[in-house]
């Protein structure tokens, strides 16, 4: 019976990666596939099932870091794909182009959504001022902003200074710098920097996915071996 | 250091990589650990002087990661040697050394990457070390795994070769997992989300797949057949992740190019 479970296991997750590559291959070639659609509806559903029934009902043999770091494997592969599904029932990402403020602060608090819809930040923002540090060449190095928060009930303004690799956090949202340009924007001709908001209800999950699944296989395949090293049986030291 | 220099150190462990390597295939293990030795001198002499120029870790271009590899190889030999018992697998490492040490005979030293903002980020270091790491496990696994077909005939050197590609195995995967992962938390720290399904993330999670696959189909002894093909195949797509992707056509619009 074990051997039989194995054994499908092993062809099931031989043909999802058969499956995979083949997607891949096909997106390699220019062909559109839409790789997100495939993962909501497939990866974290039977994906999640799968392995929460492996955390149930197998029985990991080995020595104690092997069977823990099996455990812990499985569970942070759960805990990320919970983290993702978080984000696709109550998580939201706009990205908008705010103009650089020049002699008069602009704040913004509505983006407008790709599809026409109103997204409310539930906070004021306003970009100060942006800053490019360069290359000898010429080409960018950094690029950050100062952005200014002000609350509408107190009239409190907060600054925090946001470049990339490092997000800001502000109400739930992180906000990210994208990128930078000059064109039109809501105030005329003039700077932009455009800036992806973000609310992930699922982030900490994923990311505490993250640290049980790197730690899982650490114990589970080295840990696991150090403990026990394959030792050369009398045959293979006269092969030798 | 002179390009000149340099470029003569590589031609050196070139040929000392070779010599250790015929050496070590006709039984001469002494005198081949000497070639070898000094072999390896020369590439951690590359290595060293790579971290001199930067001022940073030797990994700023294609030249620099792939001299660190080659270098790294004879850290495999001692966990193979000291750790696993399997002081057998030199010529395998050798060879695989050898290899990255010729290609580097005809790169361009000179040329450096200027790191976009993107890449300017504490997680940088990590991740291509990590990955670094597993990619040398894994071409090691392959060549081993490639050494089966020629020892058909002898069961007990079969045994002994499947022995040391698990054990490569089980590096390989803890660091290509948390190299992935150290990449997806990046990710999300400079683009604003885990995983977007680019072209470059796609084939690591093929590869990663693959690997994982092989992991769960050594325990079926009904899928055997099937083992050395994955393994192959894992090792076929960390070739086209990390050398390929970037030529690809969906790689125009990708995050991970960089120009």
């Amino acid at each position: 019976m074990k051997r039989r479970v194995h054994t499908v296991i092993g062809l099931l997750l031989l043909g999802i990666t058969l499956f995979f590559l083949v997607l891949t291959i096909l997106f390699s070639a220019g062909v559109p596939v839409n790789f997100r659609g495939i993962a909501v509806t497939a990866v974290l559903t039977f994906g999640g099932i799968l392995m929460a029934g492996s955390l149930v009902f197998a029985r990991p043999s080995g020595n104690l870091p092997k069977r823990i770091g099996f455990y812990l494997t499985h569970a942070g592969i759960v805990l990320m794909l919970a983290g993702f599904a978080l984000f696709e029932l109550g998580g939201d990402s706009v990205t908008a182009a705010v103009p650089v403020s020049e002699e008069v602060y602009t704040y913004y608090s509505n983006i407008q959504r790709e599809n026409g819809e109103i997204c409310d930040l539930g906070f004021n923002i306003c970009v100060e001022n942006f800053e490019i540090e360069r290359y000898d060449d010429g080409s960018d190095r950094q690029y950050s902003a100062d952005l200014l928060f002000a609350d509408a009930v107190t009239l409190k303004v907060e600054n925090k200074e946001l470049s990339v690799n490092h997000p800001v956090r502000k109400n739930g949202w992180k906000i990210y710098l994208m990128n930078h340009g000059k064109g039109f924007t809501a105030d005329g001709i003039g700077e932009y920097v455009n800036l992806l908001f973000r609310r992930d209800p699922g982030e900490y999950v994923v990311k505490a996915g993250v640290i049980v699944l790197a730690a899982g296989t650490v114990l589970e395949l080295l840990v696991g071996n150090a403990v026990r090293p394959h030792k050369k049986t009398k045959e293979e030291s006269a092969h030798d | 250091m002179t390009d000149t220099i340099l470029r003569i150190i590589i031609i050196i462990a070139t040929v000392f990589y070779t010599a250790a390597f015929v050496l070590y295939l006709l039984k001469k293990t002494k005198p081949g650990a000497v070639f070898w030795i000094l072999a390896e001198a020369g590439s951690v002499t590359l290595v060293v002087n790579n971290f001199l120029v930067n001022d940073y870790v030797p990994f700023v271009s294609m030249y620099q990661v792939l001299t660190f590899a080659s270098a790294l190889f004879g850290a495999v030999y001692l966990y193979m040697a000291f750790l696993r018992d399997g002081a057998w697998a030199a010529p395998y490492v050798i060879g695989c050394s050898l290899i990255l040490s010729m290609g580097l005979c005809f790169m361009d030293i000179a040329s450096v990457w200027q790191f976009p903002p993107a890449l300017r980020s504490v997680y940088f270091v990590p991740h291509i070390l990590m990955y670094v790491i597993s990619y040398i496990m894994a071409a090691a696994a392959f060549a081993m795994t490639v050494t089966k077909f020629f020892v058909r005939n002898d069961p007990l050197r079969q045994k002994q070769l499947d022995g040391g590609i698990y054990d490569c195995v089980c590096v390989l995967f803890p660091f290509m997992t948390a190299g992935m992962l150290c990449g997806a938390v990046w990710a999300n720290e400079v683009w604003g989300a885990f995983w977007s399904w680019d072209i470059k993330e796609c084939w690591a999670l093929v590869t990663w797949l693959m690997f994982m696959t092989w992991l769960h189909i050594r325990r079926s002894a009904d899928l055997t057949k099937f083992r050395d093909a994955v393994l192959i195949a894992g090792f076929a797509c960390v070739i086209v992740t990390f050398f390929f992707v970037n030529g690809m056509t969906a790689s125009e619009t990708s995050m991970h190019t960089y120009n």
